[in-house]
């Protein structure tokens, strides 16, 4: 029987402090940085050579970051769980997927928002 | 935090140990160029005819990526892929801004969208008033000092205008007096013709002739759209697209027309460089008809060059040599479908 209390925003701050929840975000966000930046640096030298690939150099971009994006979502929550671990209490994989899915959406909107400002470049 | 990070330690570790080369090698640049297949741009796009005639064939410029300055990865990258030419920096650019490059593709993009105007409306038999200048497109750093800049327009040397006569005979470590228009003011200014060390002496200009509308026929409304895209290369196109807008020629075989070559005022077709690219972006974008420029039988041609990698790619499409634009216009005007390479 599960008797973890669902995910909510307040359940969250009630458990953690701001600051425990500021560094999780950093951990996190750090983890995810350095690997984008050096996928997004790889792809500024790929493209000019394949520029009639650039589509799809685009879409892989996309999904490399996705699978990074996971990663770090979960360092994220493993960083919280290193301050406390309510895992009998809390559902945080509850907490992930939500992460996951808020973090996946920002990408998709700049991934489609690139993609359109291209688009009326001419560069697709 | 700092647990997270000691947990993850060796994937920290293995993370930079794989990327810090890799991202020396895609940032360190080195003095080479690269040139690389592009894209095709319709010109219906960037340029707009009000009413003219429609057809459905469409007119295409063809446009490649240049990089000035590659990097060690996309130098590695670029030698590996056939399609893609890497070159070592010429000579002349130790003595050029680099930046300055760009401003001299959009000039010369400028000059290849008003002198293609001119030859597709003359051709179609309306009124067009222009004029053309000896313009500043490129400055070397051994240009006298405070003198010519990149854009001025050069209306007299040493008092006389005739202008390329002059500028030959003014002789080495002589000083010439040029008036030339900056932002619509006439100035004057002096620049010394200098000796180098191959015995050859020159001003440290590069200078083309940039063509002006200053008037067209009233029954022609068109405008032009501003582009990405630089140099001059797709004149020929232009000229072309604008001649078929406003000339009653059939032109419905659903064909897409592209090709590359610069156009002069009298119609002259010139040639252009990254020509192999060129070719390959065509038969990548499913192009039917190319006109390359074919100017003699040397090696050296942009016809020839074109032939060469044509007859390497799996593709249907007709490459057409011309000269001038009365070539390209007869060839199309005479097209049959199954027309062999020209």
């Amino acid at each position: 029987m599960n008797n973890k209390t669902p995910f909510s925003l307040k359940e969250l701050k009630v458990l953690y402090s701001n600051k425990e929840l500021l560094k999780s975000v950093l951990t996190g966000g750090i983890f995810f940085f350095f690997p984008a930046a050096f996928l997004g640096g790889l792809t500024i030298n790929i493209a000019p050579l394949y520029y009639y690939r650039f589509i799809y150099i685009m879409i892989i971009l996309y999904l490399l970051l996705l699978v990074v994006n996971y990663f770090s979502s979960h360092i994220m929550v493993i960083t919280l769980k290193n301050y406390h671990n309510y895992a009998k209490e809390f559902n945080y994989n509850h907490l992930l997927l939500i992460i996951i899915i808020i973090s996946s959406i920002i990408i998709s909107f700049l991934f489609v928002g690139g993609m359109t400002y291209a688009y009326f470049q001419g560069m697709l | 935090m700092k647990k997270t990070f000691l947990d993850y330690k060796n994937y920290i570790i293995a993370f930079f140990v794989i990327t810090l080369p890799l991202m020396f090698i895609s940032s360190y640049q080195l003095d080479y160029s690269l040139i690389a297949p592009g894209l095709i741009n319709n010109i219906d796009s960037f340029i707009i005819i009000e009413g003219g005639y429609d057809f459905n064939d469409t007119f295409n410029t063809t446009s490649v990526i240049v990089v000035d300055k590659v990097t060690i990865l996309q130098y590695l990258l670029g030698n590996y892929d056939k399609n893609v030419s890497v070159n070592a920096f010429p000579k002349y650019y130790e003595h050029i801004d680099l930046g300055d490059l760009n401003t001299m593709d959009y000039l010369m993009k400028d000059n290849s969208l008003s002198t293609s105007i001119v030859v597709g409306i003359e051709n179609s038999n309306y009124d067009i008033d222009y004029v053309s200048y000896l313009t500043v497109f490129l400055t070397y750093d051994y240009l006298t000092p405070n003198s010519l800049e990149i854009g001025d327009k050069i209306i007299e040397v040493n008092g006389s205008e005739d202008l390329e006569t002059t500028l030959s005979n003014v002789g080495c470590d002589e000083t010439a007096i040029f008036k030339v228009i900056r932002d619509d003011e006439i100035i004057t200014l002096n620049a010394t013709k200098n000796s180098h060390d191959n015995n050859t002496c020159s001003f440290g200009l590069y200078l083309r002739y940039y063509t002006e509308i200053i008037n067209k026929d009233s029954r022609v409304t068109l405008d032009i759209i501003d582009t990405n895209t630089g140099g001059p290369s797709g004149g020929l196109m232009q000229a072309m697209y604008v001649y078929y807008r406003l000339t009653d020629v059939n032109l419905e075989n659903n064909l897409t027309i592209a090709g590359t070559g610069t156009i002069d005022i009298d119609g002259n077709v010139g040639s252009i460089g990254g020509v192999q690219q060129k070719i390959i972006t065509a038969a990548l974008n499913h192009v039917d008809i190319f006109f390359v420029p074919h100017l003699s039988d040397k090696e050296t041609d942009n016809y020839i060059q074109a032939l060469k990698v044509y007859n390497t790619l799996d593709t249907e499409m007709v490459l057409v040599g011309v000269s001038t634009f009365d070539e390209a216009i007869e060839y199309l005007n005479n097209y049959d479908s199954g027309d062999l390479n020209e």
